[in-house]
């Protein structure tokens, strides 16, 4: 298939583009780059594009015929949706109103949109299910839903046929594909985690430890970003089968407290991470869990990678690899193997020198059995040769 | 001199390094230049009286970084690019005389893990695409320098071999996403344990097999039992058990006829996204002997057409592999 990906540079997005690239669909990623990372997406099609400009949508929308769209491209922090909702109407609402007419000039009739748990507000049960009201209460949730509402009237008025997926807290990374998360500003709990492991914050806060659950702090449901970037694979095909417009939840089902996911971050990095209780931030539900078994009857999708763990152990093999981000090094360095040996495996040591034409030279040292092994010097005439 | 220049007709990369002409080509023992540098004698690539294992870049590199521009313009069929990337030789032991299967259990261990770190440390480099951890061992593969040691090619770009595995296992899983279950390598290795005829050893990660469609007489194929991609996905007992059974390969192959047995081994691993597979981590020992006393050689079928043709049965060549085995596998 030939697929756009808007905000297909970003954490979710970079994600979802590897895997329709791996299994050989073509994409184009569209991202203005705001908070993308165009070396996330090394080596594919990228237009930079602002899809709040008309006339940047009409150019990423050219060489088609395109077979699809995944919209992921949006402004997603609840705090600032509450101080600057003028900004969130113009990206999440008019920016997908030009979007989806483009869409309708160009036919392309498919879409998949990453929406958010946001949309039901504060409903108080648990799990949540799709066919629970939708009362947003902010206008992050508010801004996903007028754009599901759009998509749902173009669908009856102009055959457009949609998959929007909600869900709540996304965590991992795909160290082996180079993929992980990224935001300038960082206001995620696991990479705030692995910053206070690294020494690069002093403390973790926990807002809240006297919430009405088990211990004390607030459940929240976490999917692997895989996991996630899948359901949005599966929903493309679901779409591409003929399949009708839906809407799904994506849940791990369970979900885990803070103190749970704070003292998996402490087993996984092995370091020490210094923490402490404060007040409760106004607006933060005690849990907050989705009702996936619709995605997992109708798609097939079930998360393969549950476990908070693994969530935390891939960002932080990610993070060991880029303590700068995406902030790549200098590509010319000479010394690809120079710096920390944090990666190395216990018990192996790495010393690198350069040699006077400026090769490197790099000695691996590890406790032997036969420590004083003599070498048989091959330039010694009385050595075997 | 050293640039990549297009071969359009057969779309790959021709990698033109005139300055190889010069390399060291079979030095006298006591002139090795792989061996520590003895105490006032001549330095040697390695200025350290002694060492456990080294890496050093390649004197004689086919790419480097920051690459030379190249010397030549394209023509209009044939793009030219300069040859960036990495070289890298890898000295297993200090001494002179041996191989991979005479270092001891810990050492061999110990240079997996190398391995392991070479693989992550080249990946990370921005221009490296694919990192190709290979052996040339023995005078019939071409080898220059006797002394134990492997090299590691950092490529700017994923190259053909692996670009067809990956294509061919991307096609298999299809749309079902890439795991055990839509795995070629998973199933292929299924299909070889159950018929049991070509495995030559398997130990807890690890399995080797003359695989049913072997191109060489011994080719002998050690695939990872848990679906991993590359040296990085693997745990510690299973690095162990992959110097175990390499170790067993290259003890097999010397037991056979006698002599150290020539062979070019090859890791497949992962390359960098964007590709079409990651894959499935295996290594492939390909060894040019078809008996004691001749040579496969790669002539007209082989090198004109691209079909080899293998006049033995991998399931005999197995058992003959299997009656010199004396790994602990």
């Amino acid at each position: 298939m030939r697929v756009l990906v808007t905000g297909g540079a970003g954490y979710i997005g970079s994600h979802v583009v590897a895997l329709l690239h791996e299994r050989g669909d073509t994409v184009r990623v569209v991202d203005n780059l705001s908070k993308g990372h165009a070396a996330a997406v090394r080596g594919l099609e990228l237009v930079r594009a602002d899809l709040r400009r008309p006339g940047e949508v009409e150019r990423a929308f050219q060489q088609g015929p395109w077979d699809a769209v995944i919209h992921l491209a949006a402004a997603s922090l609840v705090g600032e949706s509450v101080e600057q909702p003028a900004l969130y109407y113009e990206n999440n609402v008019v920016a997908g109103y030009y979007l989806l007419e483009a869409m309708r000039r160009h036919r392309v009739n498919v879409l998949v949109f990453s929406s958010t748990a946001a949309v039901y507000g504060e409903t108080g049960r648990v799990p949540i299910v799709e066919d629970e009201a939708t009362v947003p209460n902010n206008p992050y949730g508010a801004t996903k839903l007028a754009f599901e509402e759009m998509l749902r009237w173009y669908g009856e008025a102009y055959g457009l046929r949609y998959v929007s997926l909600r869900y709540c807290n996304v965590a991992g990374a795909s160290p082996e594909r180079g993929l992980g998360e990224d935001h300038r500003p960082e206001t995620h709990l696991v990479p705030i985690l692995l910053d206070v492991a690294l020494g690069k914050r002093p403390r973790f806060v926990i807002y809240g430890d006297d919430y009405p659950t088990p211990d004390g702090t607030c459940i929240r449901d976490y999917i692997h970003v895989l996991d996630l970037a899948d359901a949005h694979l599966l929903a493309l095909d679901h779409l591409a089968r003929g399949g009708p417009s839906r809407v799904y939840n994506l849940g791990n089902g369970s979900g885990f407290s803070v103190r749970e996911v704070y003292e998996a971050a402490v087993r996984v990095t092995g370091r020490r991470i210094p923490v402490e209780v404060g007040p409760r931030r106004p607006g933060d539900p005690p849990v907050l869990v989705a009702d996936s078994e619709r995605a997992r009857r109708e798609l097939g999708w079930k998360p393969r990678r549950p476990s908070v763990e693994g969530m935390i152990e891939s960002a932080w093999r990610w993070r060991l690899d880029h303590p700068d981000g995406f902030r790549d090094p200098d590509p010319v360095s000479p010394s690809p193997a120079a710096g920390g040996g944090d990666e190395l495996p216990p018990g192996l040591n790495r010393v690198q020198e350069a040699k006077p034409d400026g090769r490197y030279l790099i000695y691996y040292r590890f406790p032997s059995k036969k420590p004083d092994r003599p070498s048989t010097f091959g330039n010694d005439p009385a050595g075997a040769g | 001199m050293s640039e990549l220049r297009w071969h359009p007709l057969l779309e790959q990369w021709v990698i033109t390094a005139t300055h190889r002409q010069d390399r060291t080509y079979k030095p006298p023992a006591d002139h090795c230049p792989l061996c520590p540098t003895r105490p006032g004698g001549e330095p040697t690539e390695i200025p350290a009286s002694s060492y456990q294992i080294a890496v050093f870049e390649n004197r004689f590199p086919s790419f480097r970084t920051p690459a030379p521009e190249p010397a030549v313009d394209p023509t209009p069929l044939s793009p030219v690019e300069p040859a960036r990337g990495r070289c890298e030789v890898v000295c297993y032991t200090p001494d002179h005389e041996g191989s991979l299967a005479t270092l001891d259990e810990e050492h061999a261990f110990r240079l997996v893990q190398v391995w392991t770190d070479r693989y992550r440390t080249l990946m990370a480099e921005p221009e490296v695409r694919y990192v190709l951890i290979f052996e040339n061992r023995g005078e019939a593969v071409g080898v220059t320098l006797h002394h134990p040691h492997g090299q590691i090619y950092a490529f700017p770009y994923v190259p053909p071999v692996a670009q067809r595995e990956l294509e061919a296992q991307a096609r298999f899983h299809g749309g079902r996403g890439e795991g055990p279950e839509t795995c070629l390598l998973c199933r292929q290795l299924e299909i070889e344990r159950r018929d049991g005829r070509r495995v030559v050893a398997e130990n807890e990660a690890f399995v080797a097999v003359v695989p049913f469609y072997a191109r060489y007489p011994y080719e002998v194929h050690v695939i990872a039992r848990r679906h991993v991609s590359a040296l990085t996905e693997i745990s510690i007992s299973e690095q162990r058990a992959l110097a175990r059974m390499l170790q067993g390969v290259v003890a097999a192959y010397d037991r056979l006829y006698g002599f150290p047995f020539p062979y070019v081994m090859v890791m497949h691993q992962a390359p960098k996204p964007p590709a079409p597979a990651l894959g499935h981590f295996h290594v492939e020992f390909l060894p040019p002997h078809r008996t004691r006393e001749k040579l496969k050689y790669l002539a007209g079928c082989e090198q004109g057409a691209g079909s080899f043709i293998n006049d033995t049965l991998p399931e005999e060549k197995a058992a003959e592999l299997r009656a010199v085995w004396t790994g602990n596998d």
